[in-house]
């Protein structure tokens, strides 16, 4: 039960965060990009931490609560599509940029974070 | 108000994303939990397209929002890249691209 409450609270942190970036812009599109974006970059450096220490109360809080809730695929699918025009390219954008974060930060990310003796 | 169902829909759809996840995983080493949110997190963003603002916030924003997870799925496609299972990345990337697509577009035809 706590992992699960762990995990809500933690995804209503990070949609909320999503929203608050939502509504600095004027269009839907570029504010879930950069909330994917910083999600991405946030999980890959988590993921490493949690490979080499363990998973805690506080990452189940950060990984799949605040991260995975930051981000999401639904808007990235909707917005592909309606309105049509420009959707591919956003697609297309979500998922290069994130790639090139996930393959910069986790082999840094092991190089920095030590395993824990 | 609207702050409010955002946090509602999140409350609910981010430990319902784990507890199939976590379900998922006990017949699977593969990522059929984050596929499986996705998909159906698209086609239920799909049928609140033409929705009130009031249940946009509720489901798309706060509960598909949080049940679908973007992060999740590039880590996936990472780790199994670097197990050198350069199919099943390819298999993951494609089929939950086009199905999650075809889900909110299904989801639009419905409410259209």
């Amino acid at each position: 039960m706590i992992p699960l409450l762990l995990v809500a609270s933690g995804g209503v942190a990070g949609t909320l965060v999503r929203y608050g970036i939502r509504i600095l812009f004027p269009q839907d599109r570029p504010g879930v990009l950069i909330a994917n974006l910083i999600g991405v970059a946030l999980a890959s450096a988590l993921l490493v931490v949690m490979e080499r220490r363990g998973i805690t109360q506080l990452r189940l809080f950060l990984l799949p609560g605040f991260c995975a809730g930051m981000t999401t695929f639904s808007a990235v699918t909707i917005y592909a599509i309606e309105p049509a025009q420009g959707g591919l390219l956003y697609l297309a954008t979500n998922v290069i940029l994130s790639l090139v974060i996930v393959f910069i930060i986790i082999p840094i990310a092991r190089k920095v974070i030590p395993v824990r003796k | 108000m609207n702050t409010l169902l955002i946090i509602l829909g999140a409350a609910v759809g981010a430990p319902a994303r784990y507890a199939i996840d976590q379900y998922l995983r006990r017949f699977t080493t593969k990522p059929y939990g984050t596929f499986t949110v996705n998909i159906l997190g698209s086609f239920l963003i799909g049928l609140c397209f033409r929705s009130s603002d009031s249940t946009k916030d509720l489901l798309a924003i706060g509960f598909a929002g949080a049940f679908t997870t973007w992060s999740t799925f590039m880590l996936d496609l990472y780790l199994a890249f670097e197990l050198r299972r350069y199919k099943e990345t390819l298999i993951n990337i494609g089929a939950s691209l086009i199905f999650g697509l075809l889900a909110a577009w299904a989801g639009i035809q419905i409410v259209s």
